[in-house]
């Protein structure tokens, strides 16, 4: 995993990371934000389950979240 | 063909069991699609479904021009193996497309491998897989139009 953000932050005065990069695009970066908010705030699966998935997927990619 | 999981036939029938996910991820791709600069969109989504999927090319699109060849050089290495995607590449991106471009660009590819994947495991056809509405054919150029 890169340790050093490829892209700068999109916000002044804050560090690059997933948020300040995706605010180059706040269209995007908002869709993104809704979607994700319905994903885990709604549905069927329980949340340990989605958890641990996303955990389980974030060591197998090297995602540092 | 249809899906193991209820019998659904193509991807958006399966979609459509999440409703309300299924809206706003359509909208998310297609806004996705429309933020992607050129032919970018199109390409991104042939060749990870080439190399995932085992579907489609980008035969019909050659040549490319220098900005297109390296998304597609990225686009390659995101379904190959990420941890490819260097420094080198990455600045190569960037001395075409703007940050705000990219970040359309490197979410276009995470949709495409997600769902490409997505329809592999539960062995949906590739067909009607393009619910963003985009315009498949080699020379359209930004016209993205209708949003399922």
């Amino acid at each position: 995993m890169s340790t050093v953000p490829r892209l700068p932050s999109a916000i002044a005065d804050q560090p690059a990371n997933f948020g300040t990069i995706l605010a180059h695009h706040m269209q995007l970066a908002t869709g993104f934000g809704s979607t994700y908010a319905t994903f885990w705030s709604h549905g069927v699966l329980d949340h340990p389950t989605k958890e641990a998935t996303r955990i389980r997927n974030a060591r197998i990619t090297d995602c540092g979240y | 063909m249809s899906s193991w999981l209820g019998g659904h036939a193509d991807e958006a029938s399966l979609l459509a069991v999440r409703t309300g996910l299924a809206d706003q991820l359509a909208h998310l791709r297609g806004d996705v699609a429309r933020e992607c600069p050129g032919r970018t969109a199109v390409l991104i989504e042939r060749r990870i479904g080439q190399i995932v999927g085992g579907v489609g090319n980008i035969d019909e699109f050659v040549p490319l021009d220098a900005a297109e060849a390296v998304v597609v050089a990225v686009a390659e290495q995101f379904a190959l193996d990420v941890h490819g995607i260097d420094d080198s590449l990455v600045a190569q991106l960037g001395q075409h497309y703007t940050p705000a471009e990219q970040v359309a660009i490197m979410f276009r590819m995470a949709f495409a491998e997600g769902f490409t994947k997505l329809r592999r495991v539960l062995d949906l056809p590739a067909d009607g897989a393009h619910p963003v509405g985009i315009d498949q054919s080699p020379n359209h150029n930004q016209e993205i139009e209708g949003v399922a």
